[in-house]
């Protein structure tokens, strides 16, 4: 029993992750119809900018610094590479997300190497009791940033008047145009608040797994929790990240690390082929 | 696209890969230049030359699957590893030598390959795509993971170079014409299957899925198709890369070597035969450039900050070079290279093509 429970706590830990890097490519995807394969790429670049601030200036200026910066890597990344492709293949807005995450990570190997930094302990280090267990203060702090962020994202979306454009403009671009509302500044926006999440994921994850490049590799395994809850639910990303991250945690400690690090995919496999929108996707309607 | 005035009078003509006299005459000087490289360029580049080769018939095979029938795989370096361990446990494991263990490390790649295109009969598009994600994911785990004693776990297999007779392939300059033919002999099998009927289809599937299927294609039986020619390129590829490497491990088929061929099928130009070659040969000559460079580079640099130049700026220079085709060129080398043609029949006349 105990041992089951500290599964459970270090698979929701995980599951947060996922589902915070899902919820960043759900945003994404929800607005502009592209699937970001360099949301893990972000996270690496939140960590290791958030690292140089925090180290220079401290955590008090370097982390709204860091924030700042993602919200302009967000629309760099938005305005320079991926707004000329509007109206071209979903093939090329996929390669060019590939792209932008093979010279993120040429830009970290540049500046950073493949060594890892330890990250600053910005919060105070310490245990929390749940029941007979312990958790570190890293995995609680994670945790309730995730539930900030999936409550804070739930209001915008459903309160807020650039919420419901965002909302309208995942229904139908052209619509949403003639009714008024900037549909490229819809996309910046949203690649603004996919880069913010993914920064603010990066103060947090940064202290439990320290600054290294392949913290990128979490993008790519975050993917089956995408998909498993659906591409165009922000509830979806919060599920499937969840299970997702409870599950693999439950496999690799039960079947052993072979199994428990493809499991997510195994279960993406049967998942995309029983219901192939996920749990909360919306299925989309083919015409000729 | 072909000059104005060249007109076929006969079927013969008409399915004929090689029209006209200058593309005769360019195909022998191709041909004659390729038969003698091996033994008069120096080894080095004939080494880079070798890798050119594996490359091209990846990307021939991804070309095939994306560039013609539109279903984006990245996992063609998993497929390619499964040839390549195919080959190595069938020689090293059970004894038999290279040339037997071909088809069957390519029939195993494309075994595998239809197998995760299964899903196909229910996903369309993009999220087929995760399901080659899936492949590559739990193939390469299976390579580090599964039965150590058979599969070789993190230190993979050692695999004896491949000879006939007394005659070794174990030197860069031998195993050129070992691996140039078979480069060039995949590279028309390519061609052949996509001015096929089976290459149509891919086209019209690829084009619209629905009025494929209307028109009677059957969308599944074609993806599934692709899927195993693809893969089944891959294998080739894999059994190749065996005999140039000598060894398999993990790591030589992780997921960056799959997005690396997406890239460079990309800058060669997608749907196209010629674009998967010149997109190998720009992209692996830029990397040597880069090779080269870097030191010199990172002189101007701190010293801890040089070492790690090599590597980063590899990335770098690949994702600017697909970031600037994909806004400026989304048609590829290819298609540039097309345009050199017409420019350089109308010459000294402009003529615009489209």
């Amino acid at each position: 029993m105990h041992a089951i429970s500290q599964y459970v706590i270090s698979g929701v830990f995980q599951g947060a992750v996922y589902g915070l890097i899902a919820v960043g490519i759900v945003c994404i995807f929800k607005a502009t119809k592209v699937f970001n394969f360099a949301q893990g790429h972000l996270l690496m670049m939140g960590i290791l900018l958030s690292l140089i601030f925090m180290e220079r200036l401290g955590a008090r200026v370097g982390i709204p610094l860091a924030i700042a910066c993602a919200a302009g890597l967000g629309w760099v990344l938005e305005r320079g590479i991926m707004r000329p492709l509007i109206g071209q293949s979903i093939v090329s807005a996929l390669l060019m997300t590939l792209a932008v995450a093979y010279l993120l990570d040429g830009v970290a190997t540049i500046f950073w190497g493949t060594k890892i930094v330890p990250y600053p302990q910005w919060f105070p280090k310490q245990t929390f009791p749940v029941g007979t267990l312990e958790v570190n203060s890293g995995m609680v702090w994670t945790m309730l940033a995730a539930l900030g962020v999936f409550i804070g994202l739930g209001i915008f979306y459903r309160r807020t008047l650039i919420g419901k454009a965002m909302r309208a403009t995942a229904d139908s671009h052209q619509v949403s145009q003639s009714l008024g509302i900037k549909v490229t500044r819809i996309f910046s926006l949203s690649w603004i608040i996919a880069a913010v999440i993914a920064f603010s994921l990066a103060i947090f994850f940064g202290v439990h797994v320290g600054a290294f490049r392949y913290v990128s590799e979490w993008g790519f395994r975050a993917i089956p929790a995408v998909l498993i809850g659906g591409l165009d639910s922000i509830l979806g990303a919060a599920i499937g990240g969840l299970l997702v991250g409870i599950l693999e945690v439950i496999a690799t400690a039960y079947l052993g690390a072979y199994i428990g690090s493809m499991f997510p995919f195994i279960v993406l496999l049967i998942v995309i082929i029983v219901r192939p929108h996920g749990f909360f996707g919306q299925p989309e309607i083919v015409r000729v | 696209m072909r000059p104005c005035g060249v007109m076929d009078v006969n079927y013969r003509q008409s399915l004929a890969m090689l029209r006209t006299r200058s593309q005769w005459i360019g195909m022998g000087v191709l041909f004659t230049f390729l038969c003698v490289a091996g033994r008069v360029l120096p080894p080095e580049i004939v080494d880079v030359m070798n890798m050119m080769f594996v490359s091209i018939v990846a990307a021939h095979g991804l070309n095939i699957l994306t560039g013609y029938c539109g279903q984006i795989s990245v996992g063609q370096a998993a497929f390619k590893g499964v040839g390549a361990y195919t080959t190595a446990m069938l020689v090293v494991r059970l004894g038999w030598n290279h040339w037997a263990a071909l088809p069957v490390a390519a029939l195993a790649a494309g075994g595998a390959g239809v197998g995760f295109g299964l899903p196909a009969l229910r996903l369309r598009g993009f999220y087929l795509a995760m399901s080659t994600l899936a492949a590559q994911f739990i193939l390469t785990t299976c390579f580090l993971f599964a039965m150590p004693g058979i599969v070789g776990g993190i230190s993979g297999i050692t695999v004896p170079f491949a000879s006939i007779g007394g005659f070794s392939f174990r030197v860069s300059e031998n195993l050129y014409y070992l691996l140039m033919p078979t480069c060039v002999i995949m590279t028309i099998i390519a061609r052949n299957i996509v001015r096929s009927r089976l290459g149509r289809a891919f086209v019209a599937v690829r084009d619209n899925e629905v009025a494929a299927e209307i028109m009677g294609i059957n969308p599944f039986g074609y993806k599934l198709r692709a899927f195993f020619i693809g893969c089944l390129f891959a294998g080739v590829a894999g059994w190749m890369r065996v005999l140039y490497d000598g060894c398999v491990r993990p790591d030589i088929y992780p997921l960056m070597a799959s997005i690396w061929l997406l890239g460079t099928i990309i800058i060669g130009g997608l749907g196209t035969t010629i674009g998967p070659i010149l997109g190998v040969i720009l992209v692996r000559a830029l990397n040597e450039m880069v090779l080269m460079l870097s030191p010199f580079i990172g002189g101007f640099f701190p010293i801890q900050i040089a070492t790690q130049m090599g590597a980063g700026l590899g990335l770098v220079v690949m994702a600017v070079v697909v970031i600037a085709f994909l806004v400026f060129e989304p048609r590829g080398l290819a298609h540039l290279w097309e345009v050199l043609g017409a420019r350089l029949r109308h010459w000294p006349f402009k003529y615009e093509l489209a």
